[in-house]
Parts: C-alpha cells; structure tokens; sequence
C-alpha cells in the first residue's frame, strides 16, 4: 500500500479537515488492510478495496465519541471568523469544503484520485447510481454558488 | 463555472490540503508487518468458525421465520433505567432517553460544547471551562470546579481514580458535588515503569486500578497493538494483585521490531475480564484478571463486555464492508445475537446484561440496537446515510438514572 498512503491521506484530510486525524485514519486503515488482506480478491484492484477501508476509518473517527460535538464547534467558530469576509464566503473552494464529508470523498476519488465512478461507489459503498446523482447533485450545487459570486462580483 | 473547471479545482484543492507531517509513511509502515497476517488457523478455530456460521445461518433462518433477529420471544418494555444517545448534527445536537427495553422515552435539545464526558450513570457530566474542569448536575448547572482532568471516573460515579508516574503513586477517592477528595498510596510490585501506563478501568465495586503499558515507540498503542503489559492494582494499598507482561513470542514484528503483542484488549467494567485479540484481529481470548487463567479462543475481535462481564461483543473483519458485529457469552461461545456491519460505540447496563450499541451498515445507514437480557433484539433508532453525510450522526453518550 505504500504508493497510496498519500493520495489515502488526501482523501482522509478531504473527509476529516484535520491533519491529525487523517494520519491516524489511514495508519489504522492500513493496519486493517493488512488484517484483511485474505479478504482482498488477489486480481481485483487494490486502490478501490484501500479506499474503501480509509473512508471507512474516517467514518469511524468522525462517529468517534465526541468528535462531532467538538469538531463541529471548531468548525462553527472557522465559519464565524470568516463571516465578515464576503468574498471568503463566496469562494467555490470554500464552498467545496463545506460539502458534506463523504461528497468531498466522492470528488476527490473521482476527480483528484482518478478512480471511475463504479470504483468510487464501491469505495464509498454506495451504487453507481447513487454516486451519479450524488455527482449531478453536488455539481449543480457548486455551480449554482458559483453563480452567485458572478452575481455579487 | 462547468464541470471540468470544477474538476480542475477539485484537483487543486486537493493539493493544496496540508501535507502529512515528517515520516507519516514510516510511522504508517511500520505499523504493518511486512509479511502477511498469520492466520492460525487451529483446528479450533476451524470448527468455530464451522459452528458461528452455522449458529448465524441457524439465527437467520429463526428470523425469517418468526420477523426477528432471534427466534427467542421480544423482551417486554418495561421502565428502568436508562441510557442517552446523542443525534449529533450541525448546529444543534439532541439528547434522546431511553430505557433499556429500547423505548425512547424523552428527548433534550442540547448546544455545542455542552458534553465533554460524563459519569457512568450520567448523573454528572464534565466539562471545560477555560483552564478548569467542571463538573455539572444533570440539569446543567456547575456543581464542582476541579483542579484536574487527569482522573478517570470509578463504576459507581462517585469514586475516582488517578495516577501520579512521577511518584509512582495512585490515588483513589471522590469526585462529586464536594470536589476532590483523594489519598495517595505508592504502587508495590510490578509494573517497574509506569513511563507508557494508562488509566484503563477503576472499580469502586471490585476495589481495582487496572492499568495498561505499551511498548516503547509502539505504533498503534491507543487500540492495543503494542501492548507490554496490564497490571491491576488495589485502589486503597496500592499493591499489585495482577500483573502480566504481553512478550509477543510468536507475534508479528513492525518493520521497526516493535512487537505486535495483540491488536486490542478491551476490560470489563469491573476490571475483572479482558479481553485480548491476536495482532490479525481474527481471534480473542478473555483472561481473568484475578487467576491468569485464559478462556477458549473466540472468533472475532473482541470489544465491550456487559456489566455482569457475561457478554462480549466480537467483530468480525472489522473496518472492511464485510464486518459482521456479534455479542456472545464468552463462556460458552453461544452467539446472542448477530449483525452484519461495523460496529461502533456501545453501552452496557451496570450489573446487567444489556447492551445498547451503534453499527455503520454497508449501506452507510448508522443504527442503534439494544441486545436486551433475554429476547429478540430492539432497533432503537436509525439515520440514514444521506442524513449520516450531512452530520447527523448517532453517539451513545452514558446511561442516566431513570
């Protein structure tokens, strides 16, 4: 797994927002692909089957005990900081950045890691359609963000 | 802005994110063995493995047949104590009651920041303030201000356990309404180093400190990979009445020679039991804390044990989306009850046999059951994966006093 620890950390980073975190996410993914590795088809591809347990991991830390009442209270006191700043606001990659998780996981899958879209559903364990709409849906969300900085600007 | 531009960003964005720290690929190689995980697989394992797929085969046709998990009658509601999950989302979080039959039988709504962990019976919750630990009453007003957090709560929410390596002391006493309350007595026997110790159980009803040790530079002690030793000491003479040194002999090595001793040990809530999973995750055996004496070998990674210590919950291919999530009784290796998908936090009643427990299905859906003592198991609530992305996400906080 060595090539994929960090486009791995990528992803994490891309879920979790936070350095830390996404660290440990993808040593104990890597950790759980090790004791795994009998499950992993031996002609199947590694990159979506090791993403599939890094998004995984990152799912877990973020159900962790108190990650979300005190991550999410940073992140309430990030958006406060830059509410005065218009332009931060309207800004598509910080619009991006306040997808939800598992919607940054699919665009950096897809788009940044190169994966196809039936191997970034398996690794987010979704269907194919879904990860479609789900595409179309963020897309046109972006876009439409996009749209009104263009207004404003 | 069309697609490919949004594209293009993605890109850009991505590399942009904040790169890894120095020697993240180190540190996460050499947390994996290089050679493949050694399986094993004994004969014993085998045939339990032969037996849990015939038991869960034998648990999924009964729930075919009679609509339930188990083919064993539903458990009746009835009042009791009870135990709170938290619906976490942005910006508003609720505390939703229910009692141990699986009945929701009250919801709060909180604010951020307001849970920071509470006693095990949820009488009292700690928090921050500034540079100081407070402890609230149930209702939210600061009942206590603490001068330090480095203390774990005792089983009966009311005693308290700290540990001071410097002196080589631990301290047992009070934390409650009063404050603190604690007499130090020195540690006596093993362990030599308290240098990697932690805190792991404190037991006001079996009187025990059960501490752990990792080995020094070990990868992934946090999930008990690297474990060196668990110790269990008396909480009012500070003697060791238990101690046993994880040597790692047969075990896997880290590229670096750390030893890979186990890949988890989870105690009970009394400190009685622990149970410890091979460094492959693939088995668990439960050790008695008082004798040394080790159980049959389980499969599964073991997790949390039910409040009278007759359950443990195992999980099979944990973290991949094939993970099954089961709770037996470790005596007897008799499966309770049986789940596909991974788990995550769990509860148990305090002397009890209930345990109330999150998984994460392959679908992405996040549920919390409740395997009550006796009967089918009772769904008590659900969220979907969309609402799961969109921050809802459900945590078992404590149990409180009905």
């Amino acid at each position: 797994v060595a090539p994929l620890l960090e486009p791995a950390y990528r992803l994490a980073y891309g879920m979790l927002l936070d350095r830390a975190a996404a660290e440990d996410a993808v040593q104990e993914a890597a950790l759980n692909a090790w004791r795994n590795l009998d499950r992993f088809r031996g002609d199947g591809d590694l990159k979506p089957w090791f993403f599939a347990i890094v998004a995984n991991q990152c799912r877990s830390t973020r159900r962790g005990r108190w990650w979300s009442v005190l991550k999410s209270d940073d992140l309430r006191a990030e958006r406060a900081d830059g509410a005065d700043s218009l332009a931060a606001n309207l800004d598509l990659r910080r619009a991006m950045l306040q997808l939800k998780p598992s919607d940054r996981a699919l665009l950096i899958l897809h788009y940044a890691h190169g994966l196809t879209l039936e191997q970034t559903a398996a690794a987010l364990g979704i269907t194919l359609g879904a990860a479609k709409s789900r595409l179309h849906r963020m897309l046109r969300r972006l876009q439409d963000q996009v749209a009104v900085v263009e207004t404003w600007t | 802005m069309n697609e490919k531009q949004i594209e293009t960003e993605v890109r850009w964005m991505v590399t942009e994110f904040p790169a890894p720290g120095p020697g993240f690929e180190d540190r996460v190689l050499s947390a994996v063995p290089a050679e493949r995980p050694r399986r094993g697989q004994s004969w014993a394992i085998t045939v339990a493995a032969v037996l849990a797929i015939a038991i869960v085969a034998t648990l999924v046709l009964g729930a075919r047949l009679f609509g339930g998990h188990s083919p064993t009658p539903a458990a009746p509601r009835t009042a009791g104590p009870r135990f709170v999950y938290l619906e976490s989302s942005f910006p508003d979080s609720t505390l939703v009651y229910a009692d141990w039959s699986g009945k929701v039988v009250a919801r709060r709504s909180v604010g951020f920041g307001t849970i920071y962990g509470a006693s095990p019976d949820g009488s009292l919750v700690r928090a921050s303030r500034g540079n100081a630990t407070v402890l609230l009453s149930a209702n939210g007003s600061v009942v206590a201000q603490l001068q330090s957090s480095s203390w774990i709560w005792a089983d009966d929410s009311r005693h308290a356990c700290m540990l001071d390596k410097q002196a080589g002391n631990i301290e047992y006493g009070t934390v409650g309404p009063a404050g603190f309350q604690f007499t130090a007595v020195h540690i006596s026997g093993e362990p030599r180093s308290l240098a990697s110790a932690l805190m792991s159980v404190c037991s006001a009803q079996t009187g025990r400190l059960v501490i752990t040790g990792s080995f020094a530079g070990c990868a992934n002690c946090a999930n008990g990979a690297g474990l060196a030793f668990v110790s269990v000491i008396d909480v009012r003479t500070g003697r060791v009445t238990y101690h046993h040194d994880y040597d790692g002999v047969g075990a896997p090595r880290a590229l670096d020679g750390a030893m890979l001793s186990l890949s988890g040990l989870w105690l009970s809530p009394d400190g009685r039991y622990a149970a410890e999973s091979d460094p492959t995750a693939t088995t668990s055996r439960v050790r008695d804390l008082t004798s040394g004496a080790l159980g049959d070998t389980l499969l599964g990674a073991g997790r949390g044990f039910s409040g009278d210590d007759s359950r443990l919950i195992l999980v099979q291919g944990g973290g991949t989306p094939a993970a099954v999530t089961q709770v037996v009784e470790w005596r007897t290796d008799r499966i309770v009850w049986s789940h596909a998908g991974n788990d995550g936090e769990w509860l148990a009643r305090p002397g009890g046999k209930e345990l109330a427990l999150t998984l994460t299905l392959r679908n992405g859906n996040e549920i919390i059951f409740v395997v009550p003592a006796r009967g089918a198991a009772v769904q008590v609530a659900q969220v979907a994966a969309a609402k799961t992305i969109q921050g809802l996400h459900l945590q078992l906080v404590t149990i409180f006093r009905s």
